[in-house]
């Protein structure tokens, strides 16, 4: 495509509402989507009925970083750990959203993420992290606990 | 609606992602934060998952040299560009005593994705276990019986099949003519080789080895690549590298990638280092080379400090190679210097070290589907 033509743009709506104009070029990293625009649907809205504009507007920001060829190596590194320097609520909502629409560079980059706030953690520190709520009576967490006895595996037993 | 924080409300799919980039003692803590993470995390395909994920860590038998205790540890890299470090696991180590029947210092057999094989045998016993100090499951295999009264059990190995994803452990025995009363062993015949397939009740002998040889050098098997590799001797007298392929359980040899010279002192050592089969020369009283199988000759030798027998284990990112000698070594090939790496105490000796993955992989999923 030359400069000089009309870039192809794809409308995209969210949840509450509010329409994003992309151009095809950032939004063809949305993989699940792709098809839709890609069937010569041009000029129509493709709804994102479970994304909201906050967070669309965050995954459409990553995308056209990341399909601008100019940005050189050290400075996509250091958009992407700023990137994900937000809460974990939102955090997650990319997660679901980069799931949602296959985004397969941005779900790894938030998953890594959550891996390495809980890398290292004790369960009490996870569950703290992540306001999850104990369901363990001491009992179950003794016997789910790192097993000191080991299970011998009779070969001649129903397994 | 729950808390949209709760990390727990992710879809399933997405828990599973995360964790599984987790290591496995962080991995083990998560199964017990809630329920919901302790039934994801406990299915054969998450530690599929984890393991393909996984990195290298060392697993290492050792004994007390006053207590007569032995360890089995876990040594975990942290391996940068820049730097590395080894530093020892305490969460994951045992003592194989606590499994039934062991006792005496028992010998590394394998180490293939998270499952240990050991050998465990005294004038009266010869046991086998696989074992996964992970998941804590192990199994004892059956006795091997072998019909002819001049034999001797020489080398072992284990390792998993390619395509049909089989662990086995293979076992061979040197037949002889026969015994003096005395007990000294008449000359080799020949030597035959048994499989036992993990999830399976009994031995397999699929017959003799093809060359008429001994296996002198190495007992334990070197898993490479889908086979299994000893440096044998032929009875005829040159040296070779006889691997044998755990998918067709066939064999195949080739030859040592240089001349060794009869009447010396022979000491040599299988292992694999940078994804290449590599071969510890350790003959000469000053230096000690590592042969690399890659190109068959990438030659590498520096002083050596009183090393007596040396293995290489490891090369990490910053170019220093791990070494197992009577201690861990590492050797940094910038500042050509060795330095021990200090992750034991004194009062304990390496029996064998080798590398190693942290899986979940079960034994008793392997069992149910045979």
């Amino acid at each position: 495509m030359s400069s000089t033509e009309a870039k192809k743009m794809v409308v995209l709506k969210s949840f509450d509402g509010v329409t994003f104009e992309v151009e095809e070029s950032v939004a063809v990293q949305f993989e699940s989507i792709r098809h839709m625009f890609e069937d010569n649907l041009a000029g129509s809205v493709i709804p994102l009925s479970n994304i909201k504009s906050e967070i669309l507007s965050k995954v459409i920001d990553y995308c056209k970083r990341h399909a601008d060829d100019t940005t050189d190596e050290e400075d996509l590194k250091a958009f992407d750990a700023d990137f994900v320097k937000v809460e974990h609520g939102t955090l997650f909502d990319i997660i679901r959203a980069a799931n949602y629409l296959n985004i397969k560079s941005l779900l790894d980059l938030t998953c890594q993420t959550v891996a390495d706030m809980i890398k290292g953690k004790t369960p009490a520190e996870i569950r703290e992290l992540f306001n999850i709520s104990d369901e363990f009576t001491p009992e179950e967490e003794e016997e789910a606990s790192i097993i000191t006895r080991f299970i011998y595996m009779d070969r001649y037993a129903d397994c | 609606m729950r808390d949209k924080k709760f990390l727990m409300n992710l879809p399933s799919e997405i828990i599973v992602e995360i964790f599984s980039r987790l290591p496995a003692v962080t991995v083990m803590n998560c199964k017990i934060v809630c329920k919901k993470s302790r039934c994801l995390l406990s299915t054969p395909e998450f530690a599929k998952l984890h393991l393909s994920r996984s990195t290298l860590c060392l697993v290492s038998f050792h004994y007390d040299l006053h207590g007569r205790r032995e360890l089995c540890r876990l040594f975990e890299f942290n391996d940068e560009i820049d730097h590395h470090d080894v530093y020892y696991n305490p969460v994951i180590k045992f003592e194989p005593s606590v499994l039934h029947d062991v006792s005496g210092p028992p010998t590394l057999v394998g180490s293939v994705n998270g499952f240990v094989c050991f050998r465990n045998f005294d004038l009266i016993k010869d046991q086998l276990y696989v074992c996964n100090p992970i998941t804590r499951e192990y199994v004892i295999l059956p006795v091997l019986e072998w019909s002819a009264v001049y034999s001797t059990p020489v080398a072992s190995g284990f390792g998993v099949s390619t395509i049909s994803d089989q662990y086995k452990v293979v076992k061979f025995l040197h037949k002889h003519e026969f015994y003096t009363t005395i007990g000294a062993r008449s000359k080799i015949t020949k030597s035959e080789c048994s499989v036992y397939t993990i999830g399976t009740d009994s031995w397999r002998n699929i017959g003799g080895v093809p060359i008429a040889c001994e296996y002198v050098y190495s007992d334990v098997g070197t898993f490479f690549n889908g086979s299994l590799h000893w440096m044998i001797k032929e009875l005829e007298g040159s040296k070779l590298i006889s691997c044998f392929n755990l998918e067709e359980e066939s064999f195949q040899s080739f030859p040592t990638p240089f001349h060794v010279e009869e009447n010396k002192k022979t000491s040599y050592d299988l292992g694999v280092i940078s994804g290449c089969l590599c071969l510890s020369d350790n003959n000469s009283d000053f230096d000690f080379v590592i042969w690399v199988m890659k190109d068959y000759g990438v030659e590498k030798s520096w002083a050596k400090p009183q090393l007596e027998h040396v293995r290489a284990l490891n090369i990490f990112k910053d170019g220093d190679i791990l070494l197992e000698g009577k201690y861990l070594f590492s050797y940094s090939t910038q500042r050509k210097s060795v330095r021990k790496v200090d992750i034991i105490d004194r009062t304990y000796y390496f029996i064998r070290s080798m590398l190693h993955i942290s899986s979940f992989l079960s034994l008793k999923d392997l069992y149910s589907r045979m």
